[in-house]
């Protein structure tokens, strides 16, 4: 069965002016299969698409043509992010709140039980390195804290997919070895992860497959990731686009 | 219904700890104490000055509370990009901006308690008891109608705006047309058919904050015969739900 499954999705952007409106196209007829247990990354150039790729799947936005199946059903809106986590590249949080606070409301919105969220949240922080800090401001938090908390409510809700937007995006060398490792344990236990990175040699050690995406376009799929090929075959393909 | 709940008292705490909503508190107790001062230089109308400077300093809190935190609560949200983690949970759109709107007049409702709790209890000590009517009563009730009124019209907006400044400014200037639609309906009575058309449209459109004042209640709707309290009731929640509506049915469709 498809975990996540695009079929001929098209969004372009509509920009209104005083006298007109200018188009840009976003992604344009791509179509995407991912595998129940699949590590795929989608790899691609800044602007390339694969942020509005992401928001597409979350329903962040709204394709003009084409469709997004999660597990076989029709994007269903909020009720699919019962089995759908998303880490954000950047972590923006509610400053004011406190982060077992957020953790306490957001798996509210889960319809978690008090007993269940007591447990869910305790179990998260602890996993993230974050239960001495929970009680903190998120306006106090390093970025590096907000990572971590960013990762706590992106498997709060014990999400069967993951969809991780550039999850070593900001990392230093040590934070890229524990994401490694959270990636790794994660596809060890049969979730589906859905990434967009650039760091092509962190991708190919954790990715089973990986596509690229170029000007909106897909463009090529590698199924399996070969180790040590991925970055040669991702600049073949973006030149062979260009040419 | 629990979702909006739940967004909902999640919406008061952040609000309530914004040190907007505080600055804004402090302003409004400025102005109080402002009235109070000036009481002492007029004896015989003390009582007065203290009530309706206390009462104006309480709709002008309100007031600067729904422009600093009704007009920027979404915008900001979706520049800032914190929305997408939100609704990126199980929670709908409409629910999500619904908890919204119910917190941001909600932790307005707070602060004009707190402050009329202040301005109560200052008339109390000062042996002014009387000047606690119903009439005084019904105020606070009439400044939070306000507010039902001008958040959902700034949510509207802020909706439909590119930048927090500007859904700030037309709160702003909805606010004081709100307050002038009798005037202005009563003044384009001597223009042109096309333009007291116009005015005649807008007067529908914009909020007419007559219906929530005694004094200058509109004369059409008087003719009715109904009592002021439920055109008051009628109006601000029909009014206000349509702005509702219309904001979760574009809130829904947004690309953010």
């Amino acid at each position: 069965m498809s975990a996540i499954r695009l079929d001929r999705v098209t969004k372009i952007y509509r920009r209104n002016h005083f006298f007109r409106t200018t188009y840009r196209t976003g992604v344009e007829d791509f179509s995407l299969e991912i595998g129940d247990g699949d590590v795929f990354t989608l790899l691609g150039l800044n602007g390339s698409g694969k942020t509005t790729t992401v928001k597409l799947i979350l329903g962040l936005l709204f394709p003009d043509r084409g469709d997004i199946f999660i597990r076989e059903k029709r994007h269903s809106g909020f009720e699919m992010f019962r089995e759908v986590g998303y880490l954000p590249e950047v972590s923006y949080y509610f400053p004011y709140m406190e982060a077992e606070e957020m953790l306490f409301f957001m798996a509210g919105l889960g319809d978690l039980s008090g007993k269940e969220m007591r447990v869910r949240v305790a179990a998260v922080l602890e996993q993230v390195g974050l239960k001495d800090n929970a009680g903190a401001l998120l306006k106090e938090y390093s970025k590096g804290m907000l990572k971590r908390f960013s990762l706590a409510q992106t498997i709060l809700l014990d999400p069967g997919i993951l969809i991780l937007d550039e999850p070593f995006s900001g990392l230093d060398p040590v934070g890229i070895k524990q994401m490694r490792e959270l990636i790794e344990e994660w596809r060890r236990i049969g979730k589906t992860l859905f990434l967009t990175s650039h760091l092509i040699t962190e991708v190919e050690k954790i990715s089973n497959k990986a596509g690229v995406i170029h000007q909106g376009h897909f463009v090529r799929l590698f199924d399996p990731v070969v180790p040590g090929r991925l970055e040669n075959d991702f600049l073949e393909s973006i030149h062979e686009k260009n040419s | 219904m629990k979702k909006i709940a739940k967004v909902a008292l999640f919406s008061f705490h952040e609000n309530r700890r914004n040190q907007n909503f505080y600055i804004l508190l402090l302003f409004a107790f400025m102005l109080m104490a402002a009235g109070f001062l000036f009481s002492r230089f007029s004896t015989d109308v003390e009582e007065r000055i203290i009530r309706d400077a206390g009462l104006g300093a309480i709709e002008f809190f309100a007031f600067l509370s729904a422009v600093f935190l009704a007009a920027r609560q979404l915008i900001s949200e979706i520049e800032s990009k914190t929305i997408y983690t939100i609704l990126t949970k199980p929670i709908p759109r409409s629910r999500y901006f619904l908890g919204r709107y119910c917190g941001v007049t909600g932790v307005i409702l707070f602060g004009i308690l707190i402050m009329g709790i202040l301005l109560t209890g200052l008339l109390f000590l000062k042996g002014k008891a009387g000047s606690l009517n119903s009439d005084y009563y019904l105020a606070y009730v009439n400044i939070y109608f306000k507010i039902l009124m001008i958040t959902a019209l700034s949510f509207f907006f802020s909706l439909l705006s590119t930048s927090v400044l500007s859904s700030m400014v037309f709160t702003g200037f909805l606010w004081i047309i709100g307050h002038l639609s009798e005037e202005i309906k009563f003044l384009a009575r001597e223009a042109s058919p096309l333009l007291f058309n116009t005015v005649r449209l807008a007067y529908w459109i914009f909020p007419n904050f007559s219906y929530l004042n005694t004094k200058s209640f509109p004369a059409d709707a008087a003719a009715f015969g109904y009592p002021v309290a439920v055109w008051s009731i009628l109006y601000v929640f029909s009014y206000t739900a349509v702005f509702l509506i219309m904001s979760i049915m574009i809130f829904g469709k947004k690309d953010l």
